[in-house]
């Protein structure tokens, strides 16, 4: 098996096709022309805030919505113009929306029995495998009231899983489960994923979890794709100040380049940006404390902050400096005991990574 | 505990008063079902069942029973048959007058039963029909439509559409998944409009009144009599239906009980459990 991080020899086949997708709910634009592919066996993130129009995009794919236009293709087939019973396409919800009134175990067997053309004996036996793969074999004949939270998430999936789909939508499926129990849930997902083959489209706002899980991450904003890009690159490259901010924690350096400088409120250094009006990311564990008198390297950009605050997050301290002119940054160094008040910091200037400007949100 | 500001003891006494108020009558007509001297005389003397065994050998009443069970079971069905859809309709379906639809079908049950009653019989009669247990029945049926969609809407409308959704994206297709998903859901809310609709027309007066033939129902058996004088059989073929009434109450409560369980203790120590392994 490859690993995400290296380049596989061949191209991997393309399973979903999206075309220019626009669905509107009156008024309301919710998705503005959309096209996004989902490889065979990837896992594919669609990571945005709440309307942003991520769980239309996934009810689309499903079925249970109608796009007004564009087409969304699976396999050679036109998957948008089948009814969702008829698409090899399934659903974990985010309420898990279990049969109340069916055990476990015939929750689990719903799908199958819905085949006509399988033997009731092999029904009997995916059941059976599909509870044990989420270790949910014991309570295979409690109703879903009697079993916790997260023992009804594992039915779930196993209730979509068993089915052998083509592709597995998840819609937000951790987000009702705590913080312990869902770190846990992540990383049994990734490993299930990758274990059965079958490509998963999973829908959150939670951009950790989305780095976490992820072969790649599509990020929604306003019904548009913000950035599609694998977790690594999506982090240190993001395209526009909005994927900068969304990921992870960024500072914003607005200003203008001038011959292949940039002027930034205070700061100056080189950049192969062309000339014209400019934003620069610099993420927060790229400012270090300056240690020498003198910069550490011609391209390092150095400069005096006040500390205004300083948190404790383990292995790291957060602290909010306020520069000279009045410009408050986020820096994440290492532990560190106490600082004095007034501090010299750094950061190189190929850390500064040009961005382009997103549009101010009304 | 002692009476304080928080939990005053005439607040108790008081509620015990209108317990009274409302379950003495009915003691009171229990009581007098079993005394030798009739429904006169205080206190009740010379306990007997012969009231009993005198509603036992009465033919006619017995008559009137069954034609009451058969028009409300039948009443039951025409308008859970009708209620259904119409809940459906109103809960899915969008199409122009639903908003007005939705407030005018309960206008049979809030108008008096003397209005429904005459309307029915004007109509009945316009069409030629005898007046029988059939035009009682279809009387009922349709006044208690409104019960049945009421009550089935409500239940449509705290279920979560997400189910039918997962339904249909499991393969099922519609009418599979209203057959598997949907009805079942609903069964506490057709039961529990079920044995309303059935309560409800059993003991109906007003439009049976309008619409009756030859043939009584059970509350009119008892009026006719009634109107020839009082006897302590009336007060025992009472007591026989409070008795029903009570069964079918408690049966009621334990289902829906059953039904809205809560969850088993321990599930979470197994979860604990299944995630330390």
């Amino acid at each position: 098996m490859t690993s995400p991080t290296t380049q596989p020899a061949a191209k991997p086949q393309s399973l979903l096709s999206i075309r220019e997708v626009v669905k509107t709910f009156g008024k309301l634009a919710v998705l503005r022309g959309i096209s996004l592919h989902v490889d065979e066996g990837e896992f594919l993130t669609i990571l945005g805030e709440s309307g942003s129009g991520k769980t239309t995009l996934l009810r689309l794919i499903a079925g249970f919505e109608r796009a007004d236009s564009g087409e969304i293709w699976m396999g050679g087939e036109r998957l948008d113009l089948l009814p969702p019973y008829r698409r090899r396409v399934n659903t974990v919800f985010q309420s898990y929306a279990l049969f109340p009134h069916l055990s476990v175990r015939d929750n689990v067997a719903y799908g199958l029995r819905m085949q006509k053309k399988i033997a009731a004996a092999d029904i009997d036996k995916r059941v059976e495998d599909a509870l044990a793969m989420v270790k949910m074999s014991a309570l295979a004949a409690s109703k879903p009231a009697k079993i916790s939270g997260g023992q009804q998430q594992r039915v779930a999936l196993a209730r979509a899983l068993v089915n052998r789909p083509r592709l597995l939508l998840l819609d937000e499926p951790l987000s009702a489960l705590d913080a312990n129990l869902r770190r846990q849930m992540q990383l049994e997902l990734k490993s299930l994923q990758r274990e059965v083959g079958i490509s998963f489209v999973f829908v959150t706002h939670d951009q950790e979890e989305a780095m976490v899980m992820s072969d790649r991450i599509a990020l929604l904003r306003n019904g548009s794709l913000e950035q599609v890009a694998t977790p690594r690159e999506i982090y240190s490259r993001p395209a526009t100040s909005y994927t900068a901010l969304f990921i992870g924690h960024t500072n914003l350096l607005r200003g203008h380049v001038e011959r292949g400088l940039a002027h930034c409120g205070g700061f100056q250094f080189r950049t192969s940006v062309p000339d014209g009006p400019a934003v620069f990311s610099v993420r927060p564990e790229h400012i270090r404390l300056a240690t020498t008198t003198v910069s550490s390297s011609s391209d390092s950009v150095r400069f005096r902050a006040r500390i205004v605050a300083h948190s404790f997050h383990g292995a790291t301290d957060l602290l909010q400096v306020e520069c000279a002119d009045g410009l408050k940054l986020a820096v994440r160094v290492p532990s560190h005991g106490a600082l004095s008040e007034q501090h010299d910091f750094e950061f190189s200037a190929a850390d500064a990574f040009a961005v382009r400007d997103s549009e101010e949100r009304s | 505990m002692s009476a304080s500001a928080h939990n005053p003891r005439w607040l108790g006494v008081y509620a015990l008063l209108v317990f009274a108020l409302l379950y003495l009558p009915i003691l009171v007509l229990i009581v007098y079902s079993f005394n030798g001297g009739g429904v006169g005389g205080f206190p009740p003397h010379n306990f007997t069942f012969s009231w009993y065994r005198m509603l036992l050998a009465d033919g006619a009443m017995w008559e009137s029973v069954l034609n009451s069970l058969m028009v409300a079971l039948a009443a039951m069905a025409i308008s859970l048959l009708l209620g259904i859809p119409a809940a459906l309709a109103l809960d899915r379906a969008s199409f122009p007058g639903k908003a007005a639809f939705r407030r005018l079908v309960l206008l049979p049950l809030i108008l008096p039963g003397i209005i429904t009653g005459l309307s029915l019989l004007m109509l009945f009669v316009d069409m030629g029909m005898r007046l029988s247990l059939l035009t009682i029945t279809l009387g009922h049926g349709t006044a208690l439509i409104s019960v049945a969609t009421t009550d089935i809407f409500a239940g449509l409308q705290k279920l979560d559409r997400a189910q039918e959704e997962a339904s249909l994206d499991l393969g099922a297709n519609y009418w599979q998944t209203f057959w598997r998903v949907t009805l079942p859901n609903l069964r506490l809310p057709i039961i529990g409009a079920a044995l309303l609709i059935f309560t409800l027309s059993m003991d109906e007066i007003a439009v049976s009144f309008f619409l009756i033939g030859r043939d009584n129902t059970l509350p009119l058996e008892i009026w006719s009599r009634l109107r020839r004088g009082m006897t302590p059989e009336i007060n025992a073929i009472s007591t026989v239906i409070f008795a029903f009434s009570l069964v079918a109450i408690v049966l009621w409560y334990r289902l829906r009980a059953r039904a809205e369980g809560q969850p088993e203790l321990g599930a979470e120590l197994v979860e604990t459990a299944a995630a330390g392994s």
